[in-house]
Formats: C-alpha cells, sequence, structure tokens
C-alpha cells in the first residue's frame, strides 16, 4: 500500500484558491488549496473530460469550465447533481511536498 | 454555457440595457474612420448602442460628435451646414457647436442669447487616433482615452479598416479570442511552413493557460509538437472588446492586429482592425490593400439565401472554405450563427475557455456596474494600456514559461 502514494510536486506551487493541474504517468490529478489545506482529485470531469484544474474555485467547490458542473473537492461528490461524482484522493503533506494516494 | 438571462445580459446593449451603460459610461470606443469625416463635407451619421450620432470636421481639422437630433425638434444634423466647429441646423438655423453649446437660436423673438444657453446638448468628447475616431458617450466626466501603443503611431506605423456586420458585438469580441480556429477554419492559409501561424497546424489541438490582469487577461494557447517543443500564441483580452492578436512570427518588429467589437445596435456590429508596428513602418503592400477598407475586403460577397456567397467551385478545386480571404471567413461564420446566438443552446469543449473567460468576466464587471459600483477594469486616470502587446513563440518545451516571452 506504501506504493499508491505518489509524489506530486512541493507545495509551493500551489495557490490559495487557485487549482493546478500535474500528472502522474497518465492519471491526471488536480490539486486544491482551500483555507490552507491541499485536496486532491481526479482532474479529469466525468461528464465531457475537461480538466477541472482549469475550471473556477469557490471555497471547497471547483466548477468545471465548460458546461457548468460542480464538484466538492473534498469528497468528489458532484454537487450539482448532474453528474456522477469525481474520485477523490488522500493527500499528504511531507516536508512541504505533496504526496496522492490514488487506491483511496 | 449560459443562461439565457446571462445571455441577455451579455448582449442587449440599446436603451437602458445594463450592459450597454456601463460600456458607454465606463469605456472609450472607435466610432468611425477618420479619413470619413472630411473638412467642409457633410456630417457623417454614426450608429452606437442603438442611438444616431453624427460626426463632422470644422475649419480647424478638429471633429466633433453629436447626437443626430437637433435638440430644438429633431430634425436631423445630418443635413446641417458645417460651420467652423459647429452645425447650422437647416430647419430653423440654431448652431450647435461641437462642445455643446448652442450658439445661435436666430428665429427666437425673446432673449435668444439668454434662451440659447438654457438648451441642453449632449456632446461627446473625441479623439483621433490610429486612423479612427474614438468617442466617450457617457454622462459626466470622461475618461482619459486609453493609451494603448498604437494610438500615437504615426500613419505609415498604423491604419485601420472597418465593417459592419448582422450579428451582436459578443459574437465579434469571441472571435478574437478564440485561437483553436485558426489551423481549421483558416487553414488555406495556413500551409506555408515558414510562419508560426503556420504552426497553428502542427497540432490542431489547443491546450489553455491564463494569466489575469487589470485591464483583462492573457490567454496562452499552447501547442505541443511531436519534436517536443510548444507553440505559444498569446492574445490579449483587454476589456471590454479589444482583442490583441498574437503575431505570425516571433520577435518584436513585426507587423500586429488588433481586433475591436463595437456595437451598433444589439443586431449588428461593427469590427475594427488596426493594423500596426511600433518599431517600423508597416508593410506597406498590406497597407495599400487594406488602409481605410469600409467595408473591409470589400464586404460579405452574399447574404444567407446563397450562404454568403460561398463558391464551391473553387471547393472542389481545394479552397477550403469557398471564400477568398482570411478575414472574410470570420466574419461568414460569425454572422451565419445569426443576429443573436442562444449561448444556452451551445455544447463548448475545453478549447473555448477563453471565450469562457469572457463572458465570465464580463458578467461579473457588469453585475457590479448594475450595484453602482465601479467596474474593476474600467477605463480611469490609473488605467494605462500602452504595456499591453500580444506576443507569440515556439518553447523549447511544455514546461518554459510563456509569461517569459518577451514583448
Amino acid at each position: 500500500m506504501a506504493n499508491s502514494w505518489k509524489h506530486v510536486c512541493s507545495v509551493s506551487r500551489l495557490s490559495e484558491g487557485e487549482p493546478l493541474g500535474v500528472k502522474d504517468g497518465e492519471q491526471r490529478i488536480a490539486l486544491y488549496k482551500v483555507n490552507d489545506e491541499v485536496f486532491a482529485t481526479d482532474d479529469v470531469c466525468p461528464h465531457a473530460f475537461a480538466l477541472l484544474s482549469t475550471g473556477f474555485l469557490d471555497e471547497y467547490v471547483i466548477e468545471c469550465p465548460l458546461h457548468g458542473g460542480m464538484f466538492d473537492v473534498r469528497s468528489g461528490k458532484c454537487t450539482s447533481g448532474e453528474y456522477r461524482d469525481v474520485r477523490a484522493f488522500k493527500v499528504e503533506i511531507r516536508d512541504g511536498e505533496v504526496y496522492v494516494n490514488l487506491d483511496s | 454555457m449560459v443562461t439565457k438571462e446571462e445571455n441577455e445580459l451579455l448582449c442587449r446593449v440599446t436603451g437602458d440595457a445594463p450592459m450597454g451603460r456601463m460600456l458607454r459610461q465606463h469605456y472609450w470606443l472607435p466610432a468611425v474612420l477618420s479619413v470619413r469625416i472630411r473638412k467642409g463635407e457633410a456630417p457623417v451619421r454614426v450608429k452606437l448602442f442603438g442611438q444616431n450620432f453624427v460626426a463632422f470636421r470644422g475649419a480647424d481639422g478638429k471633429v466633433g460628435f453629436l447626437d443626430e437630433a437637433c435638440p430644438h425638434r429633431g430634425a436631423s444634423l445630418a443635413l446641417a451646414r458645417v460651420e467652423d466647429c459647429s452645425l447650422r441646423c437647416l430647419f430653423h438655423g440654431w448652431k450647435i457647436s461641437s462642445g455643446g453649446e448652442v450658439l445661435d437660436v436666430p428665429n427666437e423673438p425673446n432673449n435668444p442669447k439668454e434662451f440659447a444657453k438654457t438648451v441642453k446638448v449632449k456632446s461627446y468628447p473625441s479623439r483621433e487616433g490610429a486612423g479612427l475616431i474614438w468617442v466617450w458617450l457617457g454622462e459626466g466626466d470622461a475618461p482619459l482615452a486609453p493609451d494603448f501603443e498604437w494610438m500615437d503611431l504615426p500613419p505609415d506605423q498604423v491604419y485601420a479598416a472597418g465593417i459592419e456586420l448582422n450579428a451582436n458585438w459578443l459574437q465579434g469580441v469571441e472571435a478574437t479570442i478564440d485561437s483553436s480556429h485558426i489551423a481549421l477554419l483558416h487553414q488555406s492559409w495556413t500551409t506555408s511552413s515558414a510562419t508560426d501561424f503556420a504552426a497553428t497546424r502542427e497540432n490542431t489541438a489547443v491546450s489553455y493557460e491564463f494569466e489575469k490582469k487589470s485591464y483583462g487577461f492573457r490567454a496562452a494557447a499552447l501547442r505541443s509538437i511531436p519534436d517536443g517543443s510548444c507553440i505559444a500564441r498569446v492574445t490579449e483580452f483587454v476589456m471590454p472588446y479589444y482583442g490583441l492578436i498574437a503575431p505570425i512570427y516571433s520577435g518584436s518588429h513585426q507587423d500586429r492586429t488588433a481586433i475591436i467589437a463595437v456595437p451598433i445596435d444589439d443586431e449588428n456590429l461593427i469590427q475594427w482592425y488596426i493594423y500596426y508596428n511600433p518599431e517600423k513602418p508597416v508593410d506597406s503592400w498590406r497597407r495599400t490593400q487594406r488602409a481605410n477598407q469600409w467595408p473591409m475586403a470589400g464586404g460579405l460577397p452574399g447574404d444567407k439565401s446563397n450562404n454568403w456567397g460561398q463558391n464551391r467551385t473553387i471547393m472542389d478545386a481545394g479552397n477550403s472554405t469557398g471564400f477568398h480571404e482570411i478575414v472574410i471567413e470570420d466574419f461568414v461564420v460569425m454572422v451565419s450563427m445569426g443576429p443573436i446566438v442562444d449561448r444556452s443552446q451551445e455544447y463548448l469543449c475545453s478549447a473555448d475557455q477563453a471565450i469562457v473567460r469572457v463572458r465570465r468576466q464580463l458578467l461579473d464587471e457588469v453585475r457590479t456596474f448594475m450595484t453602482g459600483k465601479t467596474p474593476k477594469s474600467a477605463q480611469g486616470d490609473s488605467m494605462s494600456y500602452k504595456e499591453i502587446r500580444a506576443v507569440g513563440g515556439r518553447l523549447a518545451s511544455a514546461s518554459e514559461d510563456w509569461r517569459a516571452i518577451p514583448r
């Protein structure tokens, strides 16, 4: 299970309220910093494949830029109700580096 | 995608519509080509935001811009005689100065001079630049006219052309910020491999990054090339209707293009093109073809009944669109969407993010305006535009920062 924790980037790359898209191999991950906490979800919107990291973050909700789907970044739940939930990943900060558990 | 209500808020600009009021109050706009307003000639009608104006040039060479209707009983001042820098209405000889004062009321029997002082006339400040006459249509004190780097260039370094189109102003704005159509709509013009413009063909898939600015935002359209490099074309969106187009080559010496979409009314716009070179004279061959064209490129070669003049015979021979001019291709697709496109019916893809952001910014600013506040990007003493310049370049890899591409 230790292998499912992947290092993705340094915390310093994240700005409050601005999503960041990263990749681990083929897996696209969106990182969000909200009130100094870091969250992660799959970066691909389950609706039509837009990247959530290019969307608009308002508190804990990421809005997909194309068709307005909204997801809570803490759980991945679709709060606008129309689309499937997106996968949310557990995040750990170790020595200023962001680690994401892709099996969570 | 926006809701029907949001679409109305974005598109409607006439009468009391909030977007129209905001645009008129807080932003200058180019109204008419300078060359069309000549000393000693009839005043020229100009329609903006569904309102009718006249533009004229006085004996001193300075431009006047007034409501078309005489303040007396509404006769058209397009009929007026031009005297000094004033218009003498044909009907009763009232003389209206370009500064909005009534100088003479020859038919008034009682105290004409005192009476004249009581007449309220709206006049609109204007300035010339880049071959265009720019005006401010708001109430009260005008903000400083925008100081874009093209405004004070000499005639051999800047020229303008324009066209009236049967489409809502926002369709014109969106045309300037949408990068992904270049290699597809304009594929006949991008086959030459010598230019970075042609490099847009190397990967028709476009990904976007954005940088917010006080005047709007920068939109970097990024195209990855098989060799690992990345083409970056950075368009500047300047509120409320300017698109500064990324240049064809990298480097500071080249000719540049700015496109400005200005509302005539809810269903018609003027698409202005400004071609300029801040460092040396513009390409004289293109200048000869384009400068002061009205309508630009001779206008659309047809209308809806004949698919706007699309020529399928040349398409059989390999022309990709059936039109002879790159700008005509842009105009035709814009007009073909209908006079006001219903954005609640669209289905966007990831290449449309720049368009999504334009709308968000316009909605955000007009909602601020509707609460009685000044929009963030309003023109004023603190807003300077002279450093704004679209850039483009080949990055060694996608991780190189496009924000570092020099002006």
